[in-house]
């Protein structure tokens, strides 16, 4: 008798321990820019103009604190500052400008690029009856979904203090959810290009590189 | 073995859960504002400020921004009122022509032996009193710029000093004006900040800048 309680008790406790390990990592998520059809040009190939300047502002960094933050203002915060960071190195990178100087108004002269990120609300049919189906059977069946959250980058590009176009950009965030994927963690890395578990900012931040390009083409640089 | 854990366990729990307890009436008694009193440097009012000058220049200026938000916007708003405009504009390196200042704060460590005074005058609910005559002290360094060409720095001090005592009721109608319980209403404090932007810009008007 006490051996059956015995080996019951291991049971449930084993039992526990799976789900309080599995269970909280049966998400993860990854960013991604959306894809476009247009051939990527290697960014080495830029014509370089020695000392010229870009000017980029990410407004969402100078707004106004709020007289008591949220959890969720904070986020916002710390992701638009992130961002900026990133940006900052992302335009340097361009061999066509020496240098990306961060600031809050416009300049009078030179080129300007004003970033704005909004979030997009958006979940298809078909995105929703997968998490239907996933919820329902406890997670057994696993939900791979690469639409439900997307966000909005528009590049603002002035040049002398006139705006020369307005350019759009999508991120969307691809996130696998499933009550085994702990196990699966290992391999699921090798599978996917870009990493899982990337930041957002990271993502926005690549946006930059299809700027250039569609700006390029539209002979603005 | 049962007896012994039977006989230990609950008086180990009660003097857990007293200490608890006595730690959260602590924190509950020391965040009540009537028992604090102080006063934040420099306390410049908006109206002392308007009859002084305006620079006809926009000023820019450069601040790490993960800095405090709060006391960023501040002294963004007091560099932007110092030239007329309602904020200053943020750059990150010196512009080619114009005036700009790089920002930095230095946040004054707190002396050890004050930080266990207050602690034990938390402890005692308010009791042991706590007067820190030095209390927090930032000073705000303002590095000015003329077409790129580094001018000179400025330097303010912001701090707040107080007491913090269960009798400070019975002496406020003795305290200096100036001292108030606004001393943990970070609004005072920001405002703090600002006085430092609009002094800055009136200094370097001053200055013949």
């Amino acid at each position: 008798m006490k051996v059956h309680r015995f080996l019951q008790t291991q049971y449930l406790f084993a039992v526990a321990t799976f789900f309080a390990v599995a269970l909280p990592g049966c998400a993860i998520h990854a960013w991604r820019v959306a894809p476009t059809d247009v051939s990527e040009e290697a960014i080495a190939s830029y014509a370089q103009e020695p000392g010229a300047v870009i000017y980029y502002n990410v407004p969402a960094v100078f707004e106004k604190p709020l007289s008591r933050d949220t959890a969720d203002s904070l986020e916002r915060v710390q992701s638009a500052q992130l961002f900026t960071e990133l940006l900052g190195n992302e335009l340097t990178k361009n061999p066509t400008f020496d240098k990306a100087i961060l600031t809050s108004v416009a300049p009078e002269r030179g080129y300007y690029v004003s970033v704005d990120v909004t979030h997009v609300p958006h979940l298809s049919t078909e995105s929703a009856l997968k998490i239907i189906m996933c919820s329902v059977t406890f997670m057994i069946i696993p939900c791979y979904i690469d639409d439900a959250v997307e966000y909005r980058i528009n590049y603002h590009l002035f040049k002398d203090g006139k705006v020369l176009k307005t350019y759009h950009w999508m991120v969307q965030q691809k996130s696998l959810t499933w009550n085994l994927l702990l196990l699966a963690i290992p391999f699921i890395d090798s599978w996917t290009a870009p990493p899982w578990m990337e930041p957002k900012e990271k993502a926005f931040a690549e946006t930059s590189k299809k700027f250039w390009r569609d700006a390029r083409a539209d002979g603005h640089f | 073995m049962d007896t012994f854990s039977c006989a230990v366990r609950p008086q180990f729990g009660r003097r857990v859960s007293c200490t608890l307890l006595a730690v959260g009436v602590a924190a509950i008694v020391a965040s009540c504002s009537w028992m604090g009193a102080g006063s934040v440097s420099p306390s410049i009012g908006e109206a002392e400020f308007s009859t002084g000058p305006i620079s006809p220049q926009r000023v820019y200026y450069n601040i790490d921004l993960r800095l405090n938000r709060a006391i960023a916007d501040a002294i963004r708003q007091g560099l932007g009122k110092g030239a007329g405009q309602s904020e200053a504009a943020y750059i990150s390196e010196p512009p080619a022509h114009g005036l700009f200042c790089e920002v930095s704060l230095d946040r004054q460590p707190r002396k050890a032996l004050s930080n266990l005074w207050m602690l034990a005058s938390v402890l005692s609910l308010g009791i042991l009193p706590f007067y820190d005559d030095e209390g927090e002290r930032i000073n705000v360094r303002y590095d000015l710029y003329v077409d790129r060409q580094f001018k000179r720095s400025y330097t303010y001090v912001v701090s707040r000093r107080g007491l913090f005592w269960a009798g400070t009721p019975l002496i406020k109608p003795f305290l200096p004006p100036s001292w108030s319980e606004s001393i943990i209403d970070d609004q005072v404090w920001n405002s703090a900040f600002r006085a430092t932007a609009r002094q800055f810009v009136m200094e370097i008007i001053k200055d013949g800048v």
